[in-house]
């Protein structure tokens, strides 16, 4: 009886949930909307489209037909081309974001949350970050720079670090107090292998669910940024960029900004609905952590 | 025909099926006992024996994994299982108070203990706000907790643990309830605490006349404070009777069982001459601990004060004391997992150059949490020994040997952590520190947290290895039973200090300082055995 309620069942029991995981709802239509997205971004060469990029000024603005679906905007560009390339540097920015973010925040909070004079340092920095908001932090990055995807990355990754760092640096302060990290210690076992072996893998379950977070958190801010002139440069297509330029036109020609919304909708929609239902799958107890 | 008053409370044919996939189709199989006004019935059986979940039965509180029960529980002759959730309601408080295990985590950390006993008084009763204050104060008197009128005020965390448990006595006994359900009230409390509530509870049960269902896992506890016993073995009774007949003669072999496995408090080793070399010497060892700092006061505590000790191969040195005298802290710092603030520790010259940690080990508390539960016990097991260089296949077969040697199937050394029992991962823990070839063990509570018979196997085990290794042995616990059969010499340490030092029989025969006189006079159900000198 007791042993249900003992802190090491929880590991056990997720990893005999395992397969359970897409009997839950919300990670199995999740899983599914971004599976179709991400596929559908790295077959958009086989998708019916044509160069993105293409001007042409004997096109513009013209209503959808056979040869653009869904019509062209304002330089003759192909609407249906651009937002499924679009797709391509969101959910690169996106997945680049959250990698990054996590292993430099994984690096650091197992440090921080090991060694307590580091501690006393760090947390006081990652406070600082956490004081700015991500979208004030993003725009100040960016502009101190030439916009490009890298750029774009690096500026939205410094602002989701401190979060990465909060939340391992917590799981740290619990794991290292546990017997068996004692245990490991008395064996002779060497520091950076306690923090890699055995503090490390309780961090996977949440870490899984941030990044997720983070991963739609990116997407939305990069649009953001884009919309607002500061993101990607206007030649790389992409739906924030879409959807500003489409925005002087929405009266007359409402589709050019309905079809990028449309898909930046459903790619945050689906990235949450993963995050969510993970959360739930693997441990209901993390969502008070973050 | 006679009328007889119904007893208090009447559990019939009461079951309730496990929820799916269990080793057994209930977690209580058809029970039925009662407990009458004025007497005091203890339930008693290991972990898993059903006794908590008929508890919470009673109370209408059992978890919603478990399906509705089947079977009758009367309370004053009236069934309460088809009772509504507002009659429940009323019935808990009013007619039975429930006292739980953990004292810390039954009162709410962020709320004054005066008022937590008050809300009972605000949920049944109408009464002014002077009227409840001087209710509860004197509910507070009567449990004797010192001065009631400062404590009301008092979060659970300024509270020791015997004050936090009789403030949750006095919560439940402050409307005169008529059954009182105490689920082991005593197991995370010291004994000379446990000695304390333990005789409370036994008078105010007698001032009141009330009926108390106490359940326990500890037969030394129920020789204290039973009239009646249930032994239940899993979610079966197993044998019921008057507490004399149960525990002196007893019918069913598990009874028996459960009673042969409690330690005597005869030394065991009273005639075992230790005639090795000093392995290990302590000097002087101090632990000290600052607390505050930039804007608070600055706080010293002295967890350890000048402790000094030898220890020599083949021998068994027990370090005994409540929680919060030392002996933790002693065991932490002779292991070096901290630092101590002076001292030495002193191995014995090694022949071979080996490293501190390989000579030193020590085998932990909790079996459910010093084994990683992502580690399969075979990587748990080789880890020391490749650690200090000794090939995988090499340490792979040594580790199967020692599961052999511990009692386990050398095969099931790819298997994790939760696929064991309590005392098989205590036995895992012990040869993953045989792994390392020590000639020091430290076992710190190696056999508190489980149940006598395992206790008892495990306890063998480590007599076994000692001498098969002849190893020198520093084995911490609280429990002098526990001490009396694998100790050669105690030292009793409280408030950071060792108070006494000696062999096992002459501790116990004359115990010098009042503490340990205390510490021998609070073991549970001693009054029923003798000491030999």
């Amino acid at each position: 009886m007791n042993s249900l309620a003992s802190p090491s069942a929880a590991p056990a029991a997720a990893r005999r949930r395992l397969p359970a995981f897409l009997a839950n709802p919300s990670v199995l239509v999740g899983g599914l909307l971004v599976l179709t997205l991400v596929l559908m971004a790295l077959a958009a060469p086989l998708l019916g489209t044509v160069d993105p990029s293409r001007i042409e000024p004997g096109m513009r603005l013209k209503p959808p037909s056979g040869l653009a679906w869904f019509g062209t905007d304002l330089f003759g560009r192909d609407v249906y081309s651009r937002a499924v390339y679009g797709a391509r540097s969101s959910i690169l920015i996106g997945l680049c974001v959250a990698a990054t973010s996590l292993s430099i925040g994984v690096a650091i909070g197992l440090v921080t949350g090991y060694f307590r004079w580091v501690d006393a340092i760090v947390m006081r920095v990652m406070d600082g970050l956490m004081a700015i908001p991500t979208f004030l932090l993003a725009i100040a990055l960016v502009s101190l720079t030439r916009a490009s995807i890298a750029t774009v990355i690096v500026a939205l990754t410094i602002p989701e670090i401190p979060r990465v760092v909060r939340l391992v640096r917590s799981v740290v302060l619990t794991v290292r107090e546990e017997p068996f990290v004692e245990a490991a210690i008395s064996v002779g076992t060497s520091t950076p292998k306690i923090l890699l072996r055995h503090i490390l893998p309780s961090t996977y379950a949440p870490l899984m669910v941030l990044g997720t977070y983070i991963c739609a958190s990116a997407i939305l801010i990069e649009a953001g940024l884009s919309f607002l002139g500061t993101g990607l440069p206007p030649e790389i297509p992409s739906w924030g960029n879409m959807i500003s330029e489409g925005r002087t036109f929405f009266q007359v020609a409402p589709r050019l900004v309905f079809l990028p919304s449309l898909f930046l909708a459903l790619t945050v929609l689906g990235i949450n609905l993963l995050g969510d239902g993970l959360r739930d799958t693997l441990d209901p107890r993390i969502a008070k952590r973050m | 025909m006679l009328m007889k008053t119904p007893p208090v409370i009447e559990v019939q044919d009461l079951a309730i099926p496990l929820p799916g996939g269990g080793d057994r189709g209930f977690a209580v199989d058809h029970v039925s006992f009662s407990v009458a006004a004025g007497e005091i019935v203890c339930v008693v059986g290991e972990s898993g024996s059903g006794k908590s979940v008929t508890a919470q039965s009673i109370m209408g509180l059992l978890p919603k994994v478990f399906p509705k029960p089947a079977g009758r529980i009367l309370f004053e002759g009236r069934d309460i299982t088809s009772a509504t959730p507002a009659e429940l309601r009323d019935l808990r408080g009013r007619g039975i108070g429930m006292i739980f295990q953990e004292p810390m985590t039954a009162l709410n950390p962020v709320q004054a203990v005066g008022k937590q006993i008050d809300e009972v008084l605000r949920t049944h009763l109408k009464l002014s706000r002077k009227a409840r204050f001087d209710r509860v104060i004197a509910a507070m008197q009567e449990v004797r907790l010192p001065d009631p009128e400062r404590m009301y005020h008092a979060f659970p965390h300024q509270l020791s643990g015997g004050q936090r448990q009789r403030v949750l006595i006095a919560a439940a006994l402050i409307l005169g309830p008529k059954l009182l359900i105490a689920d082991e009230p005593t197991t995370a409390l010291d004994v000379t605490t446990q000695a304390q509530i333990l005789k409370q509870i036994r008078d105010l049960q007698r001032e009141r006349g009330m009926g108390v269902l106490f359940i326990t896992h500890d037969i030394g506890v129920v020789r204290e404070i039973a009239d009646r016993v249930v032994v239940m073995k899993a979610g079966k009774v197993v044998e019921h009777g008057p507490v004399g007949r149960v525990l002196d003669a007893p019918a069913s072999d598990y009874t028996r069982m459960l009673i042969a496995a409690v330690p005597t408090l005869e030394p065991k080793r009273k005639d075992h001459v230790v005639t090795g070399d000093v392995a290990i010497k302590v000097d002087g060892l101090a632990k000290t601990y600052h607390s505050g700092g930039l804007f608070r006061d600055r706080r010293t505590v002295h967890a350890l004060q000048g402790a000094n000790l030898v220890v020599r191969r083949g021998e068994t040195l027990g370090i005994i004391g409540e929680s919060g005298s030392g002996k933790s802290t002693l065991a932490r710092c002779i292991t070096q997992l901290i630092e101590p603030s002076s001292g030495n520790v002193t191995l014995a010259a090694g022949k071979d150059g080996r490293a501190f940690r390989q000579r030193l080990q020590m085998v932990f508390q909790d079996p459910y949490r010093s084994l990683n539960p992502r580690r399969t016990v075979g990587q748990s097991i080789i880890e020391g020994p490749m650690n200090f260089g000794q090939g995988k296949a090499e340490a792979m077969g040594r580790a199967k040997e020692l599961m052999q040697l511990v009692g386990l199937e050398p095969q099931a050394i790819d298997r994790f952590p939760h696929q064991f029992s309590g005392g098989q991962r205590q036995r895992i823990s012990i040869a993953r520190a045989l792994a390392m070839e020590p000639d020091i063990l430290v076992a710190d509570e190696a056999v508190s947290a489980l149940d006598v018979s395992v206790q008892a196997q495990v306890l063998r085990l480590i007599d076994d290895i000692q001498k098969r290794f002849d190893l020198a042995i520093l084995f911490i616990t609280h429990d002098l039973r526990v001490a009396a059969q694998i100790c050669d010499r105690l030292i009793v340490m409280h408030r950071g200090m060792v108070v006494e030092e000696g062999t096992v029989a002459s501790v116990f025969a004359a115990p010098a300082h009042p503490y340990t006189r205390e510490l021998l006079a609070s073991i549970p159900g001693r009054a029923e055995e003798t000491i030999p000198a």
